[in-house]
């Protein structure tokens, strides 16, 4: 017997049966026999909220499409000197170098803790050699709490190959490949902004079998300080994010849905939920939020609050309506 | 942990250091000294950290959180103080916010200082121990709320340097030293509380004319607590530094507390090393907030690393507090 009662609760109730008539899931890896189904769009960016753990204490991070965990790489490492952060005209550089406590620890402390969460976690995987990122993504096969690979092959800060394995697309597809042929994980790419033309670089890894990209990394950057005469980060460089790089992600986003076959994560300055259905109607199907996270924790959850608002009032079901729509109206 | 907290007060106490009062019930329970929230500054990306300089917890159990009708508006219940220097565009927007304003804070973050426990337990006589506190500047901010929280059990002497007069604390006269006297604490602060009511009261007139000053924002130090001014141009207090007068306390003091400029722990690690009466133990026993640039505060985004000999560690959540002879210092930069 139904209580028709609860089903005339006023309108707050309206508003959560209106969404749950919403369609936010996005299926990031379509190419992969297993997929990998998001319950929503919106992502935490590697880097900035950990391994997930430390931001579970301030807010309800299962509600996230998926958490993307901190750089990892096979051994502990120490990072960058400091200081690692500064603050920048609507923007942050940092130079944490990938601190990071290693794939070891990882699989000992912080997997059996995903293995409890609902959100899926995706692991961004660094390193400085082929091999070495075939050794993570080895590690990490079979183990439970984990869904999916983010190949870091963009990282500004780390004085090695890194970063020409993401802005060579031969280097690139072949790490791609290499690491694909170790996992049965879907593999996304997470693409470097500095890089003559970022669309060669993500055909060549679509083609080498990535499940999705992200775009972008931070965009290289520097500040320094005039009255010491010196750079302001102990690292002299540093990856710039936050809003000032929203238009450049932004760009190359709907560069690559133009050529892409594979879904697209948008990813750079997203502080708000227009900020993330622009990136959406340029044809990514899913979003990350990086530096919002630390000037709000709430931020990502109001980012999706706010697409599902934009959908009930635009009366749009289903989120792949709006993927690549401004691509069509250009 | 985040919420958006009322301001209750905010009033310059010297020049360009405010004290703000916001309502934040949680956080007033919970703080240990030592301990810091970060408040989103407009539309900065890095929300600033500040230590929590006073608590005034509910006097009796809250139930229902921040909306607690039990919380009685004016009584500067359930309330947090900051006080800070106008460094920045983000603690000049701070400043610039009224009462009434809501204002975004994170807290309480990171971990105190530890504190000896004093508390008298069964068999075990209650010990009070001597503290010496070191505040260099706007490195007062914590301290303040260290001294207030172990008075009742400790002796303590707290050293606020500064350069000048205007920049010491403007809460209490040099004091004659004192035993620690717990015979009669709740009289004793009574009165303080209404000097201090008093001495808020001027302040508020001086800066504020047209705000209502329905309470003392400007809560006493007890006066167990020995407070000992020292500006460089000697317009307060003695002439000097704060190293300059710390040999003559570090043979009285059990444990010291410092919170102030890297500079300043520098000198006292050399002062430490140098003591040959103390050399051993009071190099193990001297805890220093550090400051540094932070991100998120929580611990997950590593912008805030330092290396120590125990390894690397995250200012924001394995500190700010460190034990002085923990930090490598020739790797801290300023």
């Amino acid at each position: 017997m139904v209580n028709h009662a609860i089903l005339k609760l006023p309108c707050y109730n309206e508003v959560l049966s209106m969404k749950n008539i919403l369609d936010l899931h996005v299926q990031l890896a379509p190419r992969h026999y297993k997929g990998l189904i998001l319950a929503n769009p919106v992502m935490a960016a590697a880097g900035t909220v950990g391994y997930g753990v430390e931001y579970s204490k301030i807010v309800d991070i299962q509600k996230l499409g998926a958490i993307v965990c901190k750089g990892i790489t096979l051994m502990p490492r120490s990072g960058n000197p400091q200081p690692r952060l500064m603050e920048t005209a609507s923007g942050l550089l940092n130079s944490v170098g990938l601190e990071n406590i290693g794939i070891a620890a990882l699989l000992e402390d912080k997997a059996p803790i995903w293995a409890n969460w609902q959100v899926p976690v995706i692991v961004n995987v660094a390193g400085e050699t082929i091999d070495e990122y075939i050794a993570v993504a080895s590690k990490l096969e079979g183990i439970p709490g984990i869904s999916g690979i983010e190949l870091n092959i963009s990282c500004p800060n780390i004085s090695t190959n890194s970063m020409e394995f993401g802005a060579n697309p031969r280097l690139a597809a072949k790490l791609t490949s290499a690491v694909k042929a170790v996992t049965s994980l879907p593999i996304i790419v997470k693409l470097s902004p500095n890089v003559t033309d970022i669309k060669e670089i993500a055909l060549a890894v679509e083609e080498a079998g990535a499940d999705a990209l992200t775009l972008i990394n931070t965009v290289k950057g520097m500040a320094i300080d005039i009255a010491k005469g010196k750079p302001c980060l102990g690292n002299t460089t540093g990856g710039l994010s936050g809003p000032a790089i929203k238009p450049i992600a932004l760009y190359m986003v709907y560069e690559v849905a133009k050529v892409a076959h594979i879904p697209l994560i948008g990813c750079g300055g997203i502080a708000c939920a227009t900020d993330a259905l622009e990136f959406i109607m340029a044809g990514a199907s899913a979003i990350q939020v990086g530096t919002a996270n630390l000037t709000n924790p709430h931020s990502s959850l109001v980012i999706l609050e706010g697409i599902a608002d934009f959908m009930k009032n635009k009366g749009i079901t289903n989120l792949t309506e709006l993927v690549g729509v401004a691509q069509d109206n250009s | 942990m985040q919420s958006l907290c009322t301001i209750t007060s905010n009033v310059e106490i010297s020049p360009g250091v405010r004290l703000m009062w916001v309502e934040a019930p949680d956080i007033a329970v919970a703080a240990q000294p030592g301990q810091f929230i970060t408040v989103r500054c407009e539309d900065f990306m890095l929300r600033r950290p500040l230590s929590i300089h006073q608590v005034s917890p509910l006097s009796s159990p809250s139930t229902g959180g921040e909306a607690s009708p039990e919380r009685s508006e004016g009584t500067g219940e359930g309330e947090i103080a900051i006080l800070f220097q106008v460094v920045g565009k983000g603690t000049l927007w701070l400043s610039q916010r009224q009462i009434g304003d809501k204002i975004d804070v994170l807290g309480s973050l990171g971990k105190g200082f530890s504190i000896p426990s004093g508390i008298a337990r069964r068999k075990v006589p209650r010990q009070s121990k001597n503290l010496l506190l070191v505040a260099g500047g706007i490195g007062i901010a914590p301290l303040i709320f260290l001294a207030q929280f172990a008075s009742s059990q400790h002796s303590i002497t707290l050293i606020h340097g500064a350069r000048t007069a205007a920049q010491i604390y403007p809460l209490l006269p040099l004091r004659a030293l004192r035993s620690p006297c717990h015979s009669e604490p709740f009289t004793v602060i009574a009165s303080e509380a209404k000097q201090s009511h008093l001495a808020q009261d001027k302040l508020r007139e001086e800066s504020h004319p047209s705000e209502q000053a329905p309470r003392s924002n400007l809560s006493p130090l007890p006066q167990e607590i020995r407070f000992i001014p020292i500006t460089e141009d000697g317009s307060t207090g003695r002439k000097g530094m704060v190293t300059d007068i710390l040999p003559d306390f570090l043979d009285w003091a059990d444990q010291i507390y410092a919170c102030g400029p890297v500079d300043m722990y520098k000198a006292m690690l050399e002062l430490t090393c140098h003591s040959e009466r103390s050399e051993e133990s009071k190099l193990k026993k001297c805890q220093v907030s550090l400051e540094v640039r932070l991100g998120c505060g929580i611990g997950a985004c590593y912008g805030c690393t330092i290396n120590t000999k125990g390894g690397l560690k995250k200012v924001c959540q394995d500190g700010p507090v460190f034990e002085l002879d923990d930090i490598l210092w020739e790797e801290v930069r300023v």
